[in-house]
């Protein structure tokens, strides 16, 4: 009975996808949610995001040789998404005429004056973040935000290591201009 | 060798990172102190970092896995709803292919003599309905071919039109009966056999049809009470035909006994079968046609 065999291959391939997206989604999940909101800044969207990460990711799962080489497609896909999404918030915004994408909302009020005093340089940070380019971002998320080394970000952006330590150097010193920017303004 | 600040800026985000060999920490740092301009970027490119690093991490909301594999499942759903119906189709169009390209090269492959020979039968239906035979032949190029009209014994009697469809109708002269005898002539083409004893030709002719045009309207003014509904391709096959004009009883019929493909030419043999006893004295016209693998060679016909 071919198609019984066939049946019951495509069950046990399909387990141990399953198997395969639930360890991933388990130890990568957090990782994704935070670059994925540290490029949009946006709750909702780096949700789902995250999600739709993971479910690009599903469809080449068992295909990667190491870790390395799966962490590296994860962080890709998720990078991607935001691209996309960015871009998609950019055409519609230009369309509309109007407004900036959606930030989350802090609520100020019972907040000690030393925890307001850090939400609020946390979201200067962020704002910096957010103006600048979406190479000199990405290297930063990867790279600053995120903790991976040299090697890791190189394998991400697929470039040498070279260029991700002297693009490093221009983003930090552009956020630090934009920080200061609007410190003094 | 002391450094300068271009080489000291480009130590600076690994002296960040802590990634710089012990001398190269030193030599930064013995710089840095000399260097107010220097000490400044370093300390800023440094508060950067830090600013960076010290960001609060964000955890991913609850049910992440969850919403994951709905999602999946709910794709994945539409897909297996695709997947039959793709899955069968593509297997249709592939049999239908096997299927077509049986019935479109099967009847010229001298590899399926025999299964050759089973569709030029089938398709050779509408011609048996006009009194004609089909056997199953082909042959290779240079190769004799000799068609015995054996089977065809013509029912000869006066009344003109039923005795040519009687002449021809039975399939089983279609099949061989001996199907050594097709594999010792290793040929495959469908001849297509038209005798009989009553047409409007009374002059002795012999003629080839190369194309169908010719052909039926030869046939209407031949046969002017019937209509030609034969399949004949005109593509790869040619008519040979053979009236042997007026003869002054029934019992005379005309027999095509041999085609040879020459280099030069082709020539189609046939003998006159005449009255073995006593036969109604009626006025006939008897005359072969036969299909033949078609070809530009000049035909010629003898008489044995």
């Amino acid at each position: 009975m071919p198609f019984q065999i066939e049946k019951s291959l495509f069950t046990v391939l399909n387990s141990r996808k399953q198997k395969m997206l639930n360890e991933i989604v388990l130890k990568y999940k957090d990782r994704v949610f935070n670059t994925a909101y540290r490029f949009i800044g946006d709750w909702q969207d780096a949700n789902e995001l995250t999600q739709e990460t993971f479910i690009t990711v599903y469809g080449s799962v068992g295909n990667f040789k190491n870790e390395s080489a799966l962490s590296a497609e994860i962080y890709r896909i998720a990078i991607k998404l935001c691209k996309n999404r960015l871009s998609s918030f950019e055409t519609s915004s230009r369309q509309v005429g109007f407004g900036q994408k959606k930030t989350q909302g802090t609520i100020t009020r019972g907040v000690p004056h030393k925890l307001l005093e850090k939400k609020e340089k946390e979201m200067a940070v962020q704002k910096a973040l957010d103006s600048l380019p979406f190479d000199r971002k990405e290297v930063l998320i990867l790279k600053d935000i995120e903790g991976l080394s040299y090697q890791e970000v190189a394998a991400v952006l697929l470039c040498e290591l070279g260029a991700v330590k002297s693009s490093l150097k221009r983003a930090r010193n552009e956020l630090r201009i934009r920080l200061d920017g609007a410190q003094n303004g | 060798m002391a450094k300068n600040c271009l080489d000291i800026k480009e130590f600076m985000p690994d002296y960040i990172e802590d990634e710089l060999s012990e001398i190269e920490m030193n030599e930064v740092e013995d710089h840095v102190k000399g260097c107010k301009p220097c000490e400044k970027e370093l300390a800023a490119l440094s508060m950067t970092a830090q600013l960076l690093k010290s960001l609060p991490r964000f955890m991913a909301p609850t049910g992440m896995l969850s919403n994951v594999k709905k999602e999946l499942k709910a794709r994945r759903s539409l897909f297996q709803r695709v997947y039959p119906v793709l899955k069968w189709s593509v297997v249709g169009l592939g049999l239908a292919a096997i299927l077509y390209m049986m019935i479109e090269f099967g009847a010229t492959n001298p590899l399926f003599p025999l299964l050759a020979a089973k569709f030029s039968i089938n398709t050779g239906r509408a011609g048996a309905e006009q009194s004609l035979a089909i056997l199953s032949e082909k042959e290779n190029p240079g190769r004799r071919t000799t068609v015995k009209n054996k089977t065809n014994k013509i029912d000869e009697t006066s009344q003109p039109l039923p005795a040519l469809e009687l002449a021809n109708t039975d399939r089983s002269i279609t099949a061989p009966k001996n199907p050594s005898s097709l594999e010792e002539k290793k040929t495959n083409a469908g001849v297509y056999a038209l005798t009989g004893g009553n047409c409007a030709v009374t002059e002795p002719t012999e003629q080839v049809f190369n194309s169908l045009a010719a052909w039926e309207s030869f046939f209407q003014k031949t046969f002017p009470e019937k209509k030609y509904t034969g399949d004949i391709n005109f593509k790869e096959s040619m008519l040979v035909a053979v009236f042997i004009g007026e003869r002054s009883s029934a019992g005379y019929s005309v027999n095509i006994t041999d085609v040879v493909f020459g280099k030069t030419k082709i020539t189609v043999k046939y003998e006159e079968v005449k009255p073995t006893g006593p036969a109604a004295s009626v006025l006939t016209s008897p005359y072969a046609v036969f299909a033949v693998r078609k070809s530009d060679l000049p035909v010629e016909f003898i008489k044995q």
